[in-house]
């Protein structure tokens, strides 16, 4: 090894991919250590990953402006290309959440939990909504919620003079004076989506940081890292689950959470890709629609173990 | 390479005054304005300093050529960029355009991004910039390219490591 060692595009490849697969929608720990691992076997690496940690940030807050990052770099001046993009970005801006229960104010100490399947919208006082996705549990301290289980849209209207909303999990905290984002605990990290407003992650062991508009994080006790966000993961909100050509092993984790019982794949079809948007309120119905796309066949045992499977094929 | 700087820049400064007036008439005959011309020439042997090496000279107006098209063409990318960036900018409501400082941030950024991204094959290059930049996952970006979810994440990866290794800038972020 030579002394004064550089970064070679191999090792940046591999702090690159680490960067990626962190970014991923679903992150297992083992993943967040084995990056972690890596990163501490070389100054080296750990390099290389603060740098595509920095060029991740900075192509994020290019984002803002992706009109015209897009234009300029793909340039030729496609006036029409510019105009529609800034269409798509005025969509996706109008798109507010406007289920709440009628009138009724739900009180500020409380638990509220909702069943598998369930989704449930709160409206506590002091311009604060709080929905929860299905089985989902939190526990309400006036402006301190502490999520225990599951996944919540917290939309904020106003903030109390002064104080914070504050939003614990196992991992840290999320507090905001005014906006909207969603929290969901996972299995080792906690995951966020900053909608609009303003929100702080604060790891209990580590480093606090203020989220962009529009930013998406993973974060354990000690970190927060940025990750591929996308408006799919939060369609439970209108009652819908979005699958844009995702593996049909993930698109089933993900249903599996709006049903009781094991819901699986043969292994040979956990590659496959569904694209499709379906209402949640049904996930029978789902099973159903995704195998018939797929051409699979649906087995069920009993209505609690179900298993996709290729189709047998007769003589 | 055992270079000596000495003789570099006694080269380059022979070189200057030999061939100064050549090379920015040179540039002149490509470009439209005097002004860049005198601007790009002294780019030009700005370029040879910074490469610190002596130089092997047999016919320093065709090697001049070589290394002032290679800024030249820079000079052209650039405007391009910033062609591109000004009709985006002419086509967005006001309301929704950066102020100036972010915008020659914004600008700056992508000129050097650019540069980085330049040599990398095209659909490298545009995964990339898919993933980056508009967010898209790496299977909607295969599909958009008709590759595999993985040989699209092997792209974001190959031009990301391209951006690690040549911007040290990233170091400071």
């Amino acid at each position: 090894m030579s002394g004064a060692a550089e970064i070679t595009l191999e090792i940046a490849e591999q702090a690159m991919s680490w960067y990626l697969e962190l970014a991923e929608p679903q992150v297992s720990a083992e993943t967040l250590l084995a990056c972690q691992r890596w990163r501490q076997a070389s100054h080296l690496h750990e390099q290389a990953w603060q740098r595509a940690e920095n060029l991740g940030r900075r192509m994020s807050g290019m984002r803002q402006h992706r009109p015209l990052a897009n234009a300029t770099l793909c340039g030729g001046g496609s006036r029409r290309r510019v105009i529609k993009q800034l269409a798509l970005l005025l969509v996706a801006g109008a798109g507010t959440w406007a289920a709440r229960e009628s009138g009724l104010v739900a009180p500020l100490l409380a638990d509220y939990r909702s069943a598998v399947g369930e989704r449930r919208n709160l409206a506590l006082a002091d311009g604060l909504q709080l929905q929860l996705n299905t089985d989902s549990a939190i526990d309400v301290q006036e402006r301190r919620i502490e999520l225990l289980r599951g996944e919540i849209l917290v939309t904020l209207d106003r903030s109390a003079p002064g104080r914070r909303l504050r939003v614990e999990t196992r991992e840290g905290a999320v507090t905001s004076a005014q906006g909207q984002f969603s929290v969901r605990q996972r299995d080792g990290y906690s995951q966020v989506a900053l909608l609009r407003g303003d929100a702080r992650i604060e790891p209990y062991s580590g480093a606090p940081r203020s989220l962009e508009r529009d930013e998406r994080v993973n974060f354990t006790r000690q970190e927060i890292f940025a990750r591929r966000g996308s408006s799919a993961e939060l369609a439970w909100t209108q009652g819908m689950i979005v699958a844009d050509s995702q593996p049909l092993g993930d698109f089933l984790v993900e249903l599996s959470r709006y049903r009781h019982g094991h819901l699986g794949c043969d292994p040979s079809l956990a590659g496959l890709r569904v694209s499709g948007t379906y209402p949640l309120d049904d996930t029978d119905r789902v099973l159903a629609a995704v195998s018939r796309t797929l051409d699979l066949q649906l087995n069920s045992v009993t209505r609690y173990w179900v298993t996709l499977q290729p189709r047998a094929v007769n003589g | 390479m055992p270079s000596s700087p000495q003789t570099g820049t006694t080269d380059i400064a022979a070189l200057y005054d030999s061939q100064h007036r050549w090379l920015l008439n040179w540039l002149r005959r490509r470009l439209n304005c005097p002004q860049s011309a005198a601007d790009l020439a002294q780019d030009t042997f700005l370029r040879l300093l910074a490469k610190n090496q002596p130089l092997e000279i047999h016919a320093p107006r065709s090697f001049l050529a070589t290394v002032a098209q290679s800024v030249l063409s820079n000079h052209f990318r650039r405007q391009k960029l910033e062609r591109a960036y000004l009709e985006a900018l002419a086509a967005m409501p006001d309301a929704l355009a950066p102020d100036l400082e972010t915008q020659a941030i914004l600008l700056e950024t992508l000129v050097a991004l650019d540069a980085v991204l330049e040599r990398l094959e095209p659909p490298v290059r545009q995964a990339f910039l898919w993933s980056q930049l508009d967010g898209l996952s790496h299977a909607q970006i295969g599909e958009r390219l008709g590759v595999s979810a993985s040989t699209a994440m092997r792209y974001i990866a190959r031009a990301g490591a391209r951006c690690i290794v040549l911007d040290p800038s990233l170091d400071l972020a």
